[in-house]
């Protein structure tokens, strides 16, 4: 019943809505705002439109829509309507503002100033107020299941003064702003009345762009423009998401001109036939989670520095990302830190270790190694020989764990390969249950935390027990252990870069992992062909700034 | 004769509680014996590892019971037809994404079996008819060929071909959003949807089926009474119809009650192929993110029909059948 009651709501929102964008008065005040806005700008530029994005996502992953959703939901629809306090811009590495206008330190970091924007307003006409702000992290507070990064471990409270918000922490807490540019605000004067906990917000409200407008199942959701948004309204009249089950399907329907692009779904070894044809870019920026093949430091063979820096050597990084991930992707350095940390990523370390075999095999060799009548290298009669656990099910997965298997073994390494489902292979790398495992490792915008809760020895544990953070290598370094503490007491940015540097340079000398890609951002669209206005190199496509600019092609 | 029936739908009704008992105790272990939590690759995914985090998402599950009590609480809820709340899209209940799913996947599913198995006796009967013909050689032989490709390629030379290519049906989805009008636009566009998904499971389940009914018919007529019955002087047609068709077509009668039962397990290739919503695909992902109230929930869903089909074709049977009431 319920599903046949939503198929008719669903049809007549559809028609109300057609039937209101057809409308003379509405439409007409619109194109003369916009056509007031973008006078300024260019003279003679269309309005109007529609932005047709595509995705993998099933039915299933929109079935809870509240921005706190912690598992499996889909989340990228989220940047049309939500927007955060701060903004973190993934391409240019930047902190900018977005539902607050600045914000502003005391001397020790331990407090928080920002100022809200005056100008926001929720899509339902209501006032945004330091209220929403309030309420919002007092959900976080209230339900630590939300608090994915425990952020009310560190924090004091959160208070407001008119449009001021501060936060206060009880130790100096630098990269405070870099969590809160991961926090959606939600309208306080919806969300009160309802359980946050449980509440799935089936008709969402935000400040962004656009608004959730109208779902069909299993196919399709239509955002509206949201005239009044802060920023200007969007050029666009619509953006509608395309829902694929397979990354096939959704590459199938970018290769017809069927969408626009698609928010990082494409069946990577489309991508020639995808930039072969007219008009089609690809936005590449680097994201928050590093590929890469685990060693575990416990066994015996793999706690030999000279063992793992020759494995690196012998991976083709460069071969690996054009021929598994036809170059629609960014390496993963050997220094971990991705380039959208900016300032903070040690280029010269994450450049240090290069493919070479003959290099790679020099090591082995003078580290006593010796290779067997079988190819196969050891020493004191004990073989080089490892499992390699990755991913079953996941066909790039799997044929990139086949070229990294093949260049072990023409080093002189036996593998045993191993597939896993995604959830096992956590498991089994939580509780070091491997020698080598393929997998990839998530961490927030906060160099600190990308550093510690990796490499912190602390953040590991005795194979056989779950780590207690993702430090699944159980690799312990005095060193950058106490590099580590010095950078949590420090507040100066200059100096807390000079110590990420440092941790950089000896994580590439330790070889702690072989690497693999960073889980970059990679955003196939056509610029010219029915929309154009995108603008690649300052800001992802899917962000404010991009989606209020695309428009139709004249 | 009445007690004798009764005492049969008591027997078979028993024995189709059993089973599903021991469904649904298998469907409560089974995923919970997969290596990994689910608590813990969540916590993986998005908390940075944090073992208080998977420890806290253990209790919002209830993961944190031990299994008896988790396995009591289980039968508890499902005697009240509670199937609990997904972890993946927690806080939706199982109930919801299942019945918002399983509507599409009984459309398309049914519809398909339903005109596959008429073509499939219509065909195998004619093909048995003319044995050895031209015709019977060609459905025999494209029978066997169609056979033996996995479905997963036809589906995709089939959206290859008339979606992409052609572009005479669209490339997937259940309706288009953009559709408006009255209930006919509407239920033509969901037809216009389904085309090919259908087609391309008549496609792959229609030859089996087929060369099974022509055996059948085949058998039958090679059976004593039907030599009597050519013997009398019966027409032909009489013979097929009265004699031949009723007693050929029981086997096939338990395979569409077993393809009836297995529709709710959706077709997983089919929707992954065509993009359409269903509670095949909704299982797979149910499995491979270790969501264990909704495994639980497809699978029940599954057990029940499958048994409850069976259970009617037992009652069915003796109808259709008068050998079975007997014994």
């Amino acid at each position: 019943m319920k599903f046949w009651r939503r198929a008719l709501a669903v049809t007549a929102a559809t028609a109300v809505c057609l039937s209101g964008c057809g409308g003379s008065s509405g439409s007409e005040t619109e194109t003369e705002q916009q056509s007031e806005e973008t006078q300024t700008e260019e003279s003679g530029e269309t309005t109007g439109g529609v932005l047709k994005f595509g995705a993998q996502v099933t039915d299933t992953q929109l079935s809870n829509l509240s921005p706190f959703a912690t598992s499996g939901t889909y989340t990228e629809w989220y940047k049309l309507v939500y927007e955060q306090l701060l903004y973190f811009n993934e391409v240019t590495g930047e902190l900018e503002p977005a539902l607050a206008d600045s914000y502003e330190w005391n001397e020790d970091k331990t407090e928080l100033t920002l100022q809200l924007n005056e100008k926001a307003t929720w899509q339902d006409g209501e006032d945004f107020t330091a209220d929403d702000v309030l309420y919002t992290y007092n959900v976080l507070k209230d339900n630590p299941v939300f608090d994915k990064y425990a952020l009310w471990d560190k924090l004091e409270e959160v208070t407001a003064d008119g449009e001021t918000v501060v936060f206060k922490s009880k130790d100096s807490f630098v990269s405070l702003p870099e969590y809160i540019s991961q926090i959606y605000i939600v309208p306080e004067h919806i969300w009160k009345n309802e359980d946050a906990a449980t509440f799935v917000n089936s008709e969402p409200i935000g400040t962004g762009p656009f608004i959730w407008d109208s779902y069909t199942t299993g196919t399709s959701v239509t955002f509206n423009a949201y005239e009044n948004y802060w920023k200007g309204a969007p050029k666009l009249d619509q953006a509608v998401l395309m829902m694929y089950n397979s990354a096939a399907n959704c590459t199938l329907a970018l290769l017809k001109g069927e969408i626009d692009c698609t928010t990082g779904t494409i069946a990577m070894s489309s991508l020639p036939e995808f930039t072969s044809k007219e008009n089609a870019k690809l936005q590449t920026y680097s994201g928050l989670n590093n590929f890469c093949v685990m060693l575990n430091h416990e066994n015996e063979q793999l706690a030999d520095p000279a063992v793992r820096k020759a494995m690196v050597m012998a991976i083709n990084q460069e071969e690996l990302i054009s021929k598994g991930e036809y170059n629609g992707v960014l390496p993963t350095y050997i220094s971990w830190l991705p380039d959208l940390f900016g300032d903070n990523v040690n280029k010269e370390a994450a450049e240090s270790v290069s493919y070479n075999l003959e290099e790679a095999q020099k090591i082995l060799e003078d580290a006593g190694y010796e290779k067997g009548s079988d190819g196969i290298y050891a020493k004191d009669g004990q073989k080089l020989s490892f499992t390699y656990y990755s991913a079953s099910g996941a066909p790039a997965q799997q044929m990139e764990a086949g070229m990294i298997q093949e260049w072990l073994k023409t080093l002189g390494i036996e593998i045993t390969p191993k597939l896993a489902t995604w959830a096992e292979l956590s498991q089994l790398a939580q509780n070091g249950e491997y020698d080598l495992l393929q997998n990839s490792i998530a961490f927030p915008p906060d160099p600190y935390a990308a550093l510690n809760t990796t490499f912190n020895s602390s953040m590991t544990a005795e194979s056989g027990s779950p780590t207690p953070g993702t430090n699944y290598f159980r690799y312990r370094n005095d060193e950058v252990d106490s590099l580590l503490q010095e950078a949590s007491s420090l507040s100066d940015e200059a100096q807390l870069t000079e110590i990420y540097h440092k941790i950089q340079e000896i994580l590439a000398e330790d070889c702690v992992f072989l690497p693999m890609y960073n889980g970059s951002g990679h955003i196939p669209y056509y610029d010219g062909t029915n929309l154009t206005g995108w603008t690649d190199a300052e800001a992802p496509i899917f962000s404010t700034d991009n989606l209020i600019n695309i428009r139709a092609v004249e | 004769m009445r007690g004798f029936s009764l005492k049969y739908v008591i027997k078979r009704f028993i024995s189709a509680v059993f089973t599903l008992w021991i469904a649904l105790t298998i469907n409560f272990l089974l995923p919970r014996c997969m290596g990994g939590d689910p608590a813990e690759y969540l916590a993986s995914q998005s908390a940075m590892g944090s073992l208080e985090y998977a420890e806290l998402m253990k209790q919002q599950f209830g993961l944190d019971k031990s299994i008896f009590e988790q396995y009591i609480l289980y039968l508890k809820e499902l005697l009240h037809g509670n199937l609990g709340v997904s972890y993946m899209n927690f806080p939706t209940p199982v109930k919801d994404i299942i019945l918002e799913a399983i509507p599409w996947t009984l459309l398309i599913v049914i519809t398909s079996i339903l005109i596959s198995f008429a073509l499939a006796w219509f065909l195998g009967t004619l093909s048995a008819l003319k044995k050895g013909s031209f015709f019977d050689n060609a459905v025999v032989g494209t029978s066997f060929y169609i056979q033996s490709i996995p479905y997963f390629w036809v589906g995709m030379l089939i959206v290859m071909a008339f979606g992409y290519y052609l572009e005479w049906f669209p490339m997937g989805h259940a309706q288009d959003a953009a559709v408006t009008g009255g209930f006919l636009a509407q239920a033509g566009d969901i037809a216009y949807h389904a085309f090919l998904p259908v087609l391309s499971m008549v496609i792959v389940s229609l030859a089996g089926r087929m060369i099974m009914m022509r055996s059948n018919i085949l058998q039958v007529f090679s059976e004593d009474y039907i030599v009597l019955a050519q013997a009398k002087g019966l027409k032909k047609g009489k013979i097929l119809t009265k004699y031949a068709l009723r007693n050929a077509l029981l086997p096939s009668f338990t395979g569409l009650m077993l393809s009836l039962g297995q529709a709710v397990g959706g077709a997983i290739a089919t929707e992954l192929v065509f993009s359409y919503p269903g509670i095949g695909l909704t299982t797979m992902n149910a499995i491979l993110s270790h969501d264990y109230p909704l495994i639980q929930g497809c699978f029940a869903i599954i057990a029940v029909s499958v048994v409850t089909l069976n259970f009617l074709a037992d009652l069915i049977y003796p109808l259709i059948d008068p050998r079975v009431s007997l014994s």
